[in-house]
């Protein structure tokens, strides 16, 4: 297993020095970092890969102790339901009932309390296994990209009011987020978190209507007004969504010069001025190039409070849930996570957001 | 028991038609209205940053009055565009308009002529309080420009459904009249000469 678990750092390393030499003209995603910083690869070689080994180890012991544990609580639910079968149908013999009692009442509350109890002492050490890769292995990756990179498993409650706010997120009944990161990049304030929202769809049913990135960006321009940018639905869906936004009526359709930019968008502002301000000519065309550089054919985002805040529907679970019976896919994650930080650097670097001479 | 008989006044076809024209003529003239008002608007908006670039002239101007004795010609000359500006005018009278937006222009390409004209006096360049008023004016600038956006866009709507028709039977019914447009300074549509700027 061991062997196995080397060759597969080996392997990533091999991964990910090729997308480093890739992208040295391109991407690289070093041109992110200051100088002499360590490269993807050697920082997962450095400061990961011996993680590994003894996270490979935590979870045998994880499991280990979980397989004990299962064993003694089946033990335990078998000896139970034996006693409580045993007493309940000699009960009139031992004097304890007139006849034989059901399994049913005060017994059976005790019966079912026992059983919770006992999975949650079963289910623990994995519980545990799964705090500490998320708190120790995730800061580690995020040291990547700098000292001021901070990984958390809860957002903060900020977040989803900006998004609720920020009227660019589809209807939802439900909101599911988590894993929220904190950071800057040449200056620009980051915060993102996985976000999934989903809301009712029948009786019981529910349908994901967004699954990505929540992205909030904090440019070193500041901006007062309140500007959305959504996907363009085609001349007629725009009117009726411009009607039937309730959210939005203080908002009023912004049109703008470029065709191109109009094509794929359509902005909404408090302030006809102040979103030209922002919506330079050449701001439309680095948004343009940025959603096609990027794939980013469902953009949208708004401009609120002095933030940007994106909604990347980019469908990967970017932090994916830890299982005791897989090896830690630290590859995986690391690379999912550094894509993912290329592309949040790409839209600042791509917008100019870096820079204090108009957006 | 009287009774009572109701008559259903049923319309032909050409009053139907009629009708139909009226609503549509009614339609266009409210929405040529409603552009009309967009227009003044976005008017009022350039105004409100002209009136912003007016008031940090003469800060500007008095810095520079210190230093720079050899260009007094220049310096009065943006005063008095100034002045031009600030006076009042009717932004229902298309010419007043087209008068107004004209100074505004001139102004503009006055003042960037002023400001590279800085170039050459390293004091003043360099004194903080002309740095800032420099800086300041650069985002009234800024602002001035998505305001001539703004303004464009809703001139170019209100001109386009005035020169269409119906709307051109209905504007000289309704004596709504098109406006001129904000264009950028020619001077900044100009090509420009690099060996002005180069060393010999």
């Amino acid at each position: 297993m061991s062997a196995h678990l080397i060759r597969g750092i080996e392997s990533f390393g091999d991964f990910l020095i090729s997308i480093t030499e890739k992208q040295s003209k391109a991407s690289d995603p070093s041109q992110y970092r200051s100088a002499g910083k360590d490269s993807a690869a050697s920082h997962y070689n450095l400061h990961i890969a011996p993680f590994a080994f003894e996270y490979e180890n935590k979870r045998f012991a994880a499991v280990q102790e979980v397989k004990s544990r299962l064993y003694y609580s089946v033990a335990a639910v078998i000896f139970l339901i034996s006693v409580f079968i045993i007493f309940g149908q000699n009960a009139h013999l031992l004097g304890l009932a007139e006849k034989s009692t059901r399994f049913s009442g005060l017994p059976m509350w005790v019966f079912i309390g026992t059983v919770v109890l006992l999975g949650w002492w079963t289910h623990e050490p994995a519980r545990q296994f799964y705090a500490d890769v998320r708190g120790e292995i995730y800061p580690r990756m995020f040291m990547y990209f700098g000292a001021d990179f901070k990984h958390h498993i809860t957002a903060p409650e900020s977040i989803t009011e900006d998004i609720v706010t920020s009227k660019i997120a589809p209807y939802h009944t439900y909101s599911n987020i988590s894993d929220y990161v904190t950071g800057s990049h040449n200056g620009v304030g980051i915060e993102l978190a996985e976000l999934e929202l989903s809301r009712r769809n029948g009786k019981h049913g529910t349908k994901i209507v967004f699954d990505g990135l929540a992205v909030a960006l904090t440019p070193k321009r500041k901006f007062d007004a309140r500007i959305i940018i959504d996907q363009d639905a085609g001349a007629l869906m725009n009117k009726l969504s411009g009607l039937l936004s309730f959210g939005r009526v203080t908002l009023r359709r912004v049109k703008l010069e470029d065709p191109t930019f109009e094509q794929l968008f359509e902005v909404y502002s408090d302030d006809q001025i102040g979103a030209r301000t922002v919506l330079t000519t050449s701001f439309m065309q680095r948004m343009v190039d940025m959603s096609r550089k990027h794939h980013l054919d469902k953009l949208s985002c708004s401009f609120h409070d002095g933030k940007i805040l994106f909604m990347l529907p980019t469908g990967v679970e970017h932090f994916p849930p830890l299982t005791l019976f897989r090896p830690v896919d630290l590859e995986y994650q690391f690379r999912q996570i550094v894509n993912e930080m290329q592309l949040v650097f790409g839209i600042i670097d791509d917008l100019k957001l870096d820079q204090d001479i108009g957006l | 028991m009287p009774t009572v008989q109701f008559k259903m006044a049923i319309l032909g076809v050409p009053e139907m038609i009629a009708l139909a024209v009226l609503a549509g003529a009614y339609l266009w003239y409210m929405a040529m209205v409603s552009r009309r008002n967009s227009a003044l608007e976005a008017l009022s908006g350039i105004d409100v940053q002209l009136t912003k670039r007016a008031s940090l002239i003469p800060n500007v101007l008095k810095i520079a009055r210190s230093f720079m004795n050899h260009e007094r010609g220049l310096l009065n000359e943006i005063v008095e565009l100034r002045n031009k500006v600030a006076a009042p005018y009717d932004p229902k009278d298309a010419d007043a308009v087209a008068q107004h937006l004209d100074s505004a222009k001139q102004l503009s390409s006055r003042m960037g002529q002023f400001m590279l004209t800085v170039e050459n006096y390293p004091e003043l360049k360099s004194n903080e309080t002309m740095v800032m008023a420099q800086k300041t004016y650069n985002e009234v600038e800024l602002q001035i420009a998505a305001a001539r956006r703004f303004y464009n866009s809703a001139v170019n709507s209100l001109n386009t459904s005035i020169q269409t028709f119906p709307g051109n039977l209905i504007a000289s019914l309704a004596n709504i009249e098109e406006m001129p447009f904000y264009e950028a300074d020619a001077a900044h549509l100009q090509p420009v000469d690099a060996d002005a700027y180069l060393p010999a």
